[in-house]
Parts: C-alpha cells; sequence; structure tokens
C-alpha cells in the first residue's frame, strides 16, 4: 500500500510501512546515520537521521530511521533546523571518537570540520551505536557483548569485561562498527578481537584442510556447522579457507579444472 | 553467593525470565553484592546470556558487582536534603565511618553512598540505613542514629 507525501518539497509516493529515511534513500535523497543498518532493526541513538516533519505530524524534529511514513506527511532534510542540530551532533561524536576516519570524512561530508568539544584525548573511539552489541545480539546469535553502565560511563563491553566464553570470532562486530572502536586482528595463527577496554574473544585459528593456512577459531567453524542445514553438509564438512572453499565450488560446478 | 541459596531464590520465582530483577534484589539483600559468580550462576539457571545479566546489573545503581556494607547508608543528595543541611550530615557521616563516599567499611559492616532523591523533600535531610529511612536529621541526630545501628550490630 502506498501514502502521499512530500520529501523536500517534492510530492512522492511512498510504500506504507516503510520509514522516512528509507523511503528518503530510495528517492535520492541522501540523510547521514551511523547506527543505521539495513541489517538491523533500527535502533534510533546516533540521531544524524533527524529531519523536520510536519503535516500529518506535528512540526517538530523526528528520528527518521525509525519513524514512519504516513499520508499527508511533510519532510524536510535540509531546512536550517536540521542542519543546526546535525552540525551539534557531528561535534558531539567528533569529540568522543576523534580518530574515526570514517566518522571524520561523514563529518567533512556535511562541513563539518572540528569539534568545538573535543578535549584532547580519545576516549575510546566508541560512539555508542550499539552496531556491534545489535549484530551479535540478534543477527548472529552469539551474546558476546552488551551495554553497560549508563550515562557518560555507558560502554560496549562483554559480561565482567572479561574475556568472552560466547565470542566465536566471527569479527562481525568489528565489521560493522563505523569507527573502529572494535577491532579484529589476525596474527599468524591467533585472532584477537579487542576494543580499548579490554579482550573480547581470543582464538587459535584452525589451518585450511588443503592449502594449511590458518583462516578461523574452531568456535566460529562449529558456529556455523550447528547453524547450518542439510545443503550446507558438504561445505562444512572439511575446514577450507574461503580461497580453497571457492576453489573446490568452482571445480565442482565446471569439471576438472587445474589448480 | 552458595549456589543452592540462588537456586532457592530462582526457584521461588518460578526460573522465569521475566523475574530476573526481583531475583537480582533477592540475592543483593542478602549477599550484599551482585559478584560475577552469583551472576553467572543465575544466568545459566535462567538461560540468558551472561552479558545481558551483566547489562542489567551494572546499569542500576540499586545493584552493585563489589561488596557493599551489610548495613548500607544512603545519604540523600538531592537539592532539597543539600539545601536544608544535607552537606553536614554526609560529612558527619564520612568523619564517624571514616571512608568515603563509594567505599565500605574495613569490616564491611557499613558501606556509604550519596543518592538522589529518596523522596522525602518536605522532610529533609534524609539518610536511609538499608530498608529503613530517617528524616529531619542533623549532625547530632545522625550520629545517634549510627551509634544505635553500630550497638545493634554488636
Amino acid at each position: 500500500m502506498m501514502v502521499q507525501m512530500t520529501l523536500n518539497n517534492k510530492e512522492i509516493e511512498a510504500s506504507k510501512g516503510s520509514s522516512i529515511l528509507e523511503t528518503a534513500r530510495k528517492h535520492g535523497v541522501d540523510i547521514p546515520t551511523l547506527c543505521y543498518h539495513e541489517a538491523l532493526e533500527p535502533y534510533g541513538v546516533c540521531r544524524l537521521c533527524i529531519v523536520e516533519v510536519g503535516g500529518a505530524l506535528r512540526s517538530g524534529i523526528r528520528i527518521s530511521c525509525i519513524q514512519n511514513v504516513m499520508d499527508g506527511l511533510i519532510v524536510n532534510t535540509e531546512s536550517e533546523r536540521v542542519l543546526r542540530n546535525r552540525q551539534f551532533l557531528f561535534e558531539l561524536l567528533l569529540a568522543r571518537s576523534p580518530d574515526s576516519k570514517a566518522l571524520i570524512d561523514l563529518a567533512a561530508k556535511h562541513g563539518v570540520y572540528e569539534s568545538r568539544f573535543y578535549e584532547g584525548d580519545t576516549d575510546d573511539n566508541c560512539v555508542r551505536c550499539g552496531l556491534c552489541v545489535r549484530a551479535c545480539r540478534d543477527k548472529i546469535g552469539a551474546f558476546a557483548l552488551c551495554f553497560a553502565h549508563r550515562g557518560y560511563d555507558r560502554m560496549v563491553t562483554t559480561d565482567f569485561e572479561s574475556l568472552s566464553e560466547y565470542c566465536i570470532g566471527c569479527g562481525t562486530c568489528a565489521q560493522i562498527c563505523p569507527t573502529g572502536a572494535i577491532r579484529m586482528k589476525d596474527d599468524g595463527e591467533e585472532r584477537i578481537i579487542y576494543t580499548k577496554n579490554g579482550v573480547v574473544g581470543k582464538f587459535k585459528l584452525e589451518t585450511c584442510d588443503l592449502c594449511g593456512i590458518p583462516y578461523a577459531p574452531r568456535k566460529y567453524l562449529d558456529f556455523v556447522k550447528r547453524n547450518s542445514d542439510a545443503s550446507m553438509a558438504v561445505s562444512v564438512a572439511r575446514d577450507l579457507c574461503p580461497t580453497c572453499a571457492r576453489r573446490t565450488g568452482a571445480i565442482n560446478i565446471v569439471g576438472s579444472m587445474t589448480m | 553467593m552458595e549456589k543452592e541459596k540462588i537456586e532457592k531464590i530462582v526457584n521461588k520465582h518460578r526460573n522465569e525470565k521475566s523475574a530476573i530483577l526481583a531475583i537480582l534484589h533477592e540475592v543483593q539483600a542478602e549477599d550484599h553484592q551482585l559478584n560475577a559468580e552469583s551472576l553467572r550462576y543465575i544466568a545459566l539457571l535462567l538461560g540468558v546470556p551472561y552479558a545481558n545479566v551483566y547489562g542489567l546489573a551494572t546499569f542500576y545503581s540499586a545493584f552493585s558487582t563489589d561488596k557493599k556494607g551489610k548495613t548500607l547508608v544512603r545519604a540523600c543528595d538531592g537539592i532539597s536534603c543539600h539545601i536544608n543541611g544535607g552537606e553536614e550530615v554526609i560529612e558527619a557521616l564520612k568523619s564517624k565511618l571514616n571512608i568515603e563516599i563509594g567505599q565500605t567499611t574495613w569490616d564491611e559492616a557499613f558501606g556509604l553512598e550519596k543518592v538522589r532523591c529518596l523522596g522525602l523533600c518536605s522532610i529533609s535531610p534524609n539518610v536511609s540505613l538499608n530498608d529503613k529511612t530517617y528524616s529531619n536529621l542533623n549532625k547530632e541526630k545522625i550520629l545517634e542514629i549510627l551509634q544505635k545501628e553500630m550497638g545493634d550490630l554488636k
């Protein structure tokens, strides 16, 4: 079902049930985000996606990733009020994550190059967007990460800020982190996932059955096996690194091929 | 806290995940802390990830992951208490117990915290000792109450 609304003075049709953010992006209007990810439920905490609304909704600022569209909605993504608020938000975020290239680039794209709130230290570079926690909890289902404490002390950590028994070493958290606050490092036969506050997981990397390079932790491989169905049986039967897995798969498809 | 005691509390709440806050309150009340072992065992019994329980326990200031005193002295530092002489009451507590805010006495008998607010603003200053609250306090009155509490413990 479609709704009629106005986006930046243009009348458009939007799908009922979609958010203002999704709708805007679909129509080529970019709104900056930090805590938004297509694979996860919107969280609405970074506030970068704020827009100004009117019409069907009482006029004011709304968080576009968690606000659904409706008939008669008027949305402005670049009003003076939005731009002013966005600038302020970027400055606050940069104060906490001054080293994050992704954040620096995004801020620069929106005309913010420095933060009046920056106090000189790099803190932990974490903007508390929750992407790592949400990915680990809702998509991977490992439940290794959580938010602890409150207010300024709120931080991303494992239970008791110690090495997590739950972490499977997949590195999704490190990959999804927009500021590099949580990182993964593969060093020879060891993988370590860590933040400035401590180590999340430490693993020995298993070696590929074919080429012998260390590539994934046993816990991760077991996790994949546990969560795969019969169609994956052949793939999980052996420990193959991504390259060898691809080659083997290709051989199976094409027939014979020189390795 | 001993596993049997934790099991008893969790069973009392029929092992329901939704009762977690009540369970944490009860364990904390008896053990004066929610340490790693207790939290992990509670998580295990309820079938909840350790990280979730840790996040819950650290979020609320009513919960403590390190040992608090048998008697938790909470001195209100809200606006009304503060204006009505709350600071004097807090200083008296600090010097009598010989600890700073957030610390526990060497014998683990008393812990001292500043809180906001106990919700008894019209009869401030207020201090609570575990579940009991004392109001209309001043330096002399709080020292008297503390003395009695110390005497009762002997």
